[in-house]
């Protein structure tokens, strides 16, 4: 599948209205990690292109999303194995993720 | 002469040897001086820093290890009261397991005075602690009778060493005629592949682990070869180490809060090098080799060890 393909069927889970706190959450971590501005961090910026980053970064948000949510969460930086391939899919992934467990993670 | 290839190697080429080593001894120090207690959460039960050997992607950990230190144990076919060096010894995964499996007597060396004492314990426990000695300090500074020793191992610490030239002279020097030399440990492909310069390698090569300096096989293998040792094989372990340094990755991820309580923020240094890690031998930005060679004489060995059986689909 396509990376554009995945967003796309990824989007409506976003758009769908998930926990505004865990979007707020998560992009607060990519914004800290990339060294931008929470509200430049838009859930259609691209995780490949839009960050201006290197795999570096990348794997640090994935470490740090894992330690807050105590979840599993595939390489964004191999995007070429996991199919999220923006801010909104790693939102989607992180709150499906939770969804999953029935609960929210532990405490920050 | 090898041309640096990262920031690390140019800063290493401007200093001078005894400039470096001590670098090297303070640097690379670092990381093995955590609590051994975190890296048993971490690693199989005899605490390999290293590759293992993997037949199968379902394999345990304590399989594919299992497997490369009975591997190490053929190809260095060590008699009783044979001598044998463990350069990096670690917590003395190898070592131990060879002591226990063989009749030779050992000595380690390594930079980390917290990995000699959990090794001693561990020599003394399972009974072998009279024919192991382990010594704190850089192998450029241990001095080696000529022709002395029988069979001389690096597992995944030659890398850390920049002055590998004169590190595989002062080896082949203290080889017995017929003797041994065995390193597994990573390469850069010969042809770049990949941004050598880029966060994720300076994170890696410096930030977690102090100093590593890889070459290519190619220049390895001619420095063995130049040194006057005779390469009897060599093995690509790059898939293995994949899957090593996944189930490293689940390991850290189900003790992260033992961890941090050790050593705060130090579950997400190993998870964040280890992915770097895990991600270039995957898509083969470096590799993994096992080198067996010898020295002229002794012993004769014929064969080849068999090769196992492609798994297949079933
Ligand atoms: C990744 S660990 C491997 C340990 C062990 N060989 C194993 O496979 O479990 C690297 C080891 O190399 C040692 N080391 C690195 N540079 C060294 C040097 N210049 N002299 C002696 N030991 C060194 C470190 O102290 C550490 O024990």
């Amino acid at each position: 599948m396509k990376k554009s393909e995945a967003a796309l069927q990824k989007q409506p889970q976003v758009a769908g209205g998930g926990d505004p706190e865990i979007a707020r959450e998560v992009r607060t971590i990519i914004a800290e990690r990339c060294g931008m501005s929470v509200d430049a961090v838009t859930p259609d910026l691209s995780l490949e292109n839009g960050l201006g980053v290197d795999s570096l970064a990348l794997i640090e948000v994935n470490v740090a999303l894992e330690e807050r949510f105590q979840i599993v969460a595939p390489d964004f930086a191999a995007p070429e194995q996991a199919q999220i391939s923006t801010v909104g899919d790693v939102i989607a992934f992180v709150e499906a993720q939770l969804a999953a467990r029935g609960g929210r993670g532990g405490a920050p | 002469m090898i041309a640096p290839r990262t920031r690390a190697e140019r800063e290493a080429a401007s200093r001078t040897p005894e400039e470096q080593r001590e670098h090297e001894r303070r640097e690379v120090a670092a990381h093995y001086q955590n609590d051994p207690e975190i890296f048993s959460m971490v690693l199989d039960s005899r605490l390999a820093y290293a590759t293992g050997i993997f037949l199968d992607p379902g394999e345990s950990l304590e399989t594919a290890q299992e497997r490369k230190y009975d591997w190490v144990r053929r190809e260095l076919d060590i008699h009783p009261g044979e001598r044998v060096l463990d350069v990096g010894c670690g917590w003395g995964s190898n070592l131990i397991y060879l002591a226990e499996h063989t009749g030779g007597s050992f000595q380690g060396v390594t930079l980390s005075d917290k990995q000699r004492q959990e090794a001693l314990g561990r020599a003394d426990r399972v009974g072998v602690a009279s024919r192991v000695r382990i010594d704190l300090a850089h192998i450029e500074d241990v001095d080696l009778e000529p022709e002395s020793l029988d069979a001389v191992l690096f597992v995944g610490s030659i890398v850390h060493m920049h002055n590998r030239e004169r590190i595989h002279k002062k080896i082949a020097a203290a080889l017995r005629p017929g003797g041994r030399l065995l390193i597994s440990d990573c390469y850069f492909p010969a042809r770049a592949r990949g941004d050598r310069e880029s966060a994720a390698t300076q994170y890696i090569f410096v930030q977690a682990l102090g100093y590593c300096r890889l070459i290519s096989l190619a220049e390895e293998l001619g420095m063995i070869e130049q040194a006057g040792l005779d390469v009897r094989r060599v093995e690509d372990l790059t898939s293995s180490y994949v899957h090593t340094v996944a189930r490293w990755i689940d390991n850290v991820r189900s003790n992260r809060a033992r961890i941090d309580a050790r050593a705060p923020g130090f579950s997400r240094l190993l998870q964040t090098y280890m992915t770097v890690g895990r991600l270039s031998f995957a898509r083969r930005t470096a590799l993994e080799y096992m080198i067996v060679a010898t020295k002229a004489g002794g012993r004769e060995r014929l064969g080849v060890a068999p090769s196992p059986e492609p798994g297949r689909a079933p």
